[in-house]
């Protein structure tokens, strides 16, 4: 783990080391007064066009850093302390080691003032700081880095992997709450499934059918990137932004687009999350052979069966031996329903609570992820909450009632929601930091009856006339009509 | 709308899909379950007869009737029962449900229901009462890929026998069996625990239970408001169905129905507030998204200095000319629009000079330098 984190940070710090070399720094220290180009240059606009450049330049340095860094026999650590904003001196201190057990700890300092030409400022990020902006794995599309260590795979749902903050991480339990009275687990579950059999990783599927094989017929497809120019642009209205700057006639070289989108990825063949269209079945070359695995759990007494099919999956992924190949196989379970009535073991509340609790410790050591869903209501309220204490992540899904007036009236979008999702835990492995999400409630709509997308409840615009807000979060509309002054 | 459940009962279910099905859910405040059972039982009749329907036959498994009651039912009904054996069957696990006749060698055959009906002599067994129904259902179906309906009388005695999950193993089999097209069963709700009967409810697609009009204590004495109250509970009652919808949707319905000699009788409900969904709504907040009309008006809009820098010569506003201000921020307001947009037109400042000492620079709208 630790080895792992090292090498993304040293990745990042030697391409910044590289750069270094090509600043020039006039090093002034004299205090003059800055010329009105220069006090241009300390603002925050451009500070934040040279990150984005910083970070761009610096993404494909590591490309082709990680590249050689497998070569590389000796890991270096190395940690640059940043200037912060205001400042205009900067510290840098280097410390590096080997990965034997030696230390050799070289400290160099180095002063760097930041007021210079504006051409040549570029500040440099801090290396502890949360480096949100995942870097993929340069082999293996379907598995992306995550912070402290953490190694997501997508859950086939675009908006629901950006809700969780990049996805399921591997080796995390994530339980689905259905609801008795709607369908939409399988919505979720469908899509993880394809999302793991179109990145080609191996799949143990679990339902209290007689046939689960059929199930797979199924499976949605991913569509063709023609589909998703249209989607995306809705993400990235916000990243071009325009910006109305006074001092942008100065910035001769600096003039740059700010309306240039960063290229969405989609040409690249293997993308980490599909857009999957819920009406064009899979195609079956995805699950023949054996990477799905189908259980039936309606007659296994006390789970024996599947338990014995877990131990022998997750065997395969399993995360201590450190060779090259195993780090780019990742597996996925997925459970449907496993309290369902018509298994034997629905009424053995401590036999599932031991198959779960036994199932979540093989996971921590392998690079797999389980999804289980089960209906809460079937369950004994205290064995429901120990189901929801075992999870990792914890979703819910909700109906919703059908032609409900005043549901419409309140809810923008009422007529395509289909249902709703309710985040109730987000899994943080490695750090004590919890997610605090700014919405917990998202609706489930069917963009074009094909896509499922997750939206955050929106407020239908009140009818000012009426007059009557709903006491919710918006009082300001519909309360006041004209101003006075 | 009893209508609608029995419309969707006769249309069975899409291929690959599990078979609807219905719980009719009652309890003795208001009683009136086999009732509607029956009704269900005859409405699916006449569609099967008529050829409507997507089954082309129907088993009804008798817990709690004897099969004689189903076929004096249907003759009451008006159906004709002399062609009975081509499209319905009844399995019998009333009149001899262990085995204890047969063991003791007693049998009680009447004319009309022989051809019809076949004794299950086990019910403990579920195994072989799922076989025997599959039999049955095929036995009217022949060969070829037809469908039949299940009808099951009473799960409730079937719960008197056998646990939860296999009864529940039962019904989804069924549900998910190829050639059946619907199945609907009764239960009396106050003899089971809560669990059960939400297992039932998880088990099927419609629901329909049957509440009492006046919601009446029932330990009172010598009330005799209460009495006349109660009376009407056994001659009306309210239905209340909630259909699960394929696409996830709960659709919740409500009815009043009559108990009559000739049978039951549903009335829409006369003035009804709603049925109050006190479902707990969450947070909803504004919505900061725009839409594609919205876009593209947004990109549109001038921005003061976008058009410097690209190498032409700046030409810096010096306070003389007029502006054509083209401000045009509305598009970046969220969605739920404030009345006073509109307004903001139609306001007028009216401004007088303190002194004539002021400097002509104080009278210059800020907003000048702004090049466009």
């Amino acid at each position: 783990m630790a080895m792992k984190s090292a090498l993304s940070r040293l990745s990042v710090v030697r391409s910044m080391e590289s750069t270094r070399g090509a600043t020039r720094y006039l090093s002034d220290g004299k205090g003059r007064i800055l010329s009105e180009e220069e006090r241009a240059a300390e603002t925050i606009y451009i500070q934040k066009m040279e990150r984005e450049r910083m970070e761009k330049l610096k993404q494909k340095a590591e490309k082709e850093k990680a590249e050689k860094e497998k070569e590389s026999a000796d890991k270096i650590f190395r940690l640059v302390i940043e200037p912060d904003m205001g400042s205009k001196i900067a510290y840098s201190a280097e410390v590096s080691f080997d990965s034997g057990p030696r230390y050799v700890g070289h400290m160099r300092t180095k002063l760097h003032s930041v007021d210079s030409a504006m051409a040549t400022a570029k500040p440099r990020l801090s290396s502890f700081s949360r480096n949100l902006a995942a870097v993929p794995a340069p082999q293996t599309p379907g598995l992306k880095c995550g912070p402290n260590g953490t190694t997501f795979v997508s859950s086939g749902i675009p908006d629901l992997d950006k809700i969780l903050g990049g996805g399921f991480p591997l080796g995390s339990l994530v339980m689905v709450m259905e609801d008795a009275e709607a369908p939409h687990h399988m919505l979720l579950l469908r899509n993880f499934m394809s999302q793991g059999l179109v990145h080609n990783q191996p799949l143990l599927y679990a339902s209290p059918s007689k046939d689960p094989r059929s199930f797979l017929g199924t499976l949605p497809s991913p569509t063709s990137s023609k589909d998703d120019k249209s989607r995306h642009s809705d993400s990235e209205q916000d990243k071009g932004l325009r910006i109305a700057w006074q001092y942008k006639k100065y910035m001769g070289e600096h003039h740059q687009n700010f309306d240039g989108n960063r290229s969405s990825g989609a040409d690249d063949k293997q993308v980490f999350c599909n857009d999957f269209d819920l009406r064009k079945p899979l195609e079956r070359h995805y699950f023949s052979g054996q990477r799905v695995d189908c259980v039936g759990i309606q007659d296994s007494t006390k789970l024996v069966a599947l338990r014995d099919h877990c131990a022998t999956f997750l065997a395969q992924f399993s995360r201590s031996d450190r060779t090259e190949g195993s780090s780019s196989c990742a597996g996925r379970i997925a459970i449907q329903s496993l309290c369902a009535p018509q298994c034997e073991h629905s009424n053995m509340e401590w036999d599932m609570l031991s198959f779960i609790k036994s199932l979540k410790g093989k996971l921590r050591s392998s690079n797999t992820v389980a999804v289980i869903t089960f209906p809460p209501s079937l369950l004994s309220p205290s064995s429901s909450k120990r189901w929801q204490h075992m999870a990792d992540t914890l979703l819910s899904v909700g109906a919703i009632p059908d032609e409900d007036k005043e549901l419409a009236r309140l809810l923008s979008g009422y007529q395509d929601m289909v249902g709703l999702l309710n985040v109730h835990k987000v899994a943080r492995i490695n750090t004590q930091v919890p997610v605090i999400l700014e919405a917990t409630t998202f609706s489930i709509k069917l963009h074009k009856r094909r896509f499922l997308t997750l939206e955050c409840l929106n407020q239908a615009p009140v009818d000012g006339s009426s007059g009557s807000s709903y006491g919710t979060s918006g009082g300001c509309s519909g309360s006041s009509k004209t101003l006075d002054f | 709308m009893a209508e609608t459940i029995c419309r969707t009962l006769r249309d069975g279910g899409l291929e690959g899909e599990h078979a609807p099905a219905l719980t009719i859910k009652d309890s003795v405040a208001s009683p009136f379950g086999l009732d509607v059972f029956a009704y269900v039982l005859t409405q699916l009749s006449n569609y099967i007869l008529a050829g409507k329907s997507q089954s082309r036959g129907l088993v009804i498994v008798a817990f709690s009737r004897s099969p004689s009651f189903y076929v004096n039912l249907l003759k009451e009904r008006g159906i004709d029962v002399n062609s009975s054996h081509k499209w319905v069957r009844i399995l019998d696990c009333y009149t001899d449900p262990f085995g204890w006749k047969e063991l003791l060698n007693v049998k009680e055959v009447s004319q009309e229901t022989s051809t019809l009906s076949s004794f299950c002599n086990d019910v403990r067994d579920l195994e072989k009462l799922y076989s025997s129904i599959i039999v049955q259902g095929k036995g009217l179906i022949g060969q070829g890929k037809g469908h039949f309906s299940v009808a099951i009388d009473l799960v409730s005695e079937m719960l008197r026998h056998a646990s939860i999950s296999s009864v529940g193993k039962l019904l989804s089999n069924l549900r998910s069996h190829d050639q059946v097209s619907s199945i609907f069963w009764l239960l009396h709700s106050d003899l089971h625990e809560v669990r059960v009967t939400t297992v039932l409810e998880y088990l099927s697609s419609m629901v329909a239970s049957l509440e009492p009009i006046n919601r009446t204590t029932i330990g009172r004495k010598g009330d005799s408001g209460n009495l006349s109250l109660l009376e009407q509970n056994f001659r009306k009652g309210k239905f209340h169905v909630r259909f699960k919808r394929r696409n996830g949707r709960v659709r919740v319905m409500c009815e009043e129905l009559h108990v009559e000699l000739s049978g039951i009788n549903f009335t829409s409900v006369s003035s009804e507030d709603g049925i109050i969904n006190q479902r707990l709504l969450p947070k909803v907040q504004f919505n900061l998204q725009l839409s594609e009309k919205e876009q593209t008006e947004r990109a549109k809009v001038v921005l003061p200095f976008e058009h410097q820098g690209n190498g032409k010569p700046i030409q810096i506003y010096d306070g003389r000319r007029s502006l054509s201000e083209n401000k045009n921020e509305e598009t970046l307001v969220s969605t739920a629009k404030l009345q006073t947009d509109e307004d903001t037109g139609k306001g007028e400042i009216i401004y007088f000079r303190d002194s004539d000492d002021e400097m002509p620079d104080s009278d210059e709208d800020p907003d000048d330098d702004l090049d466009i």
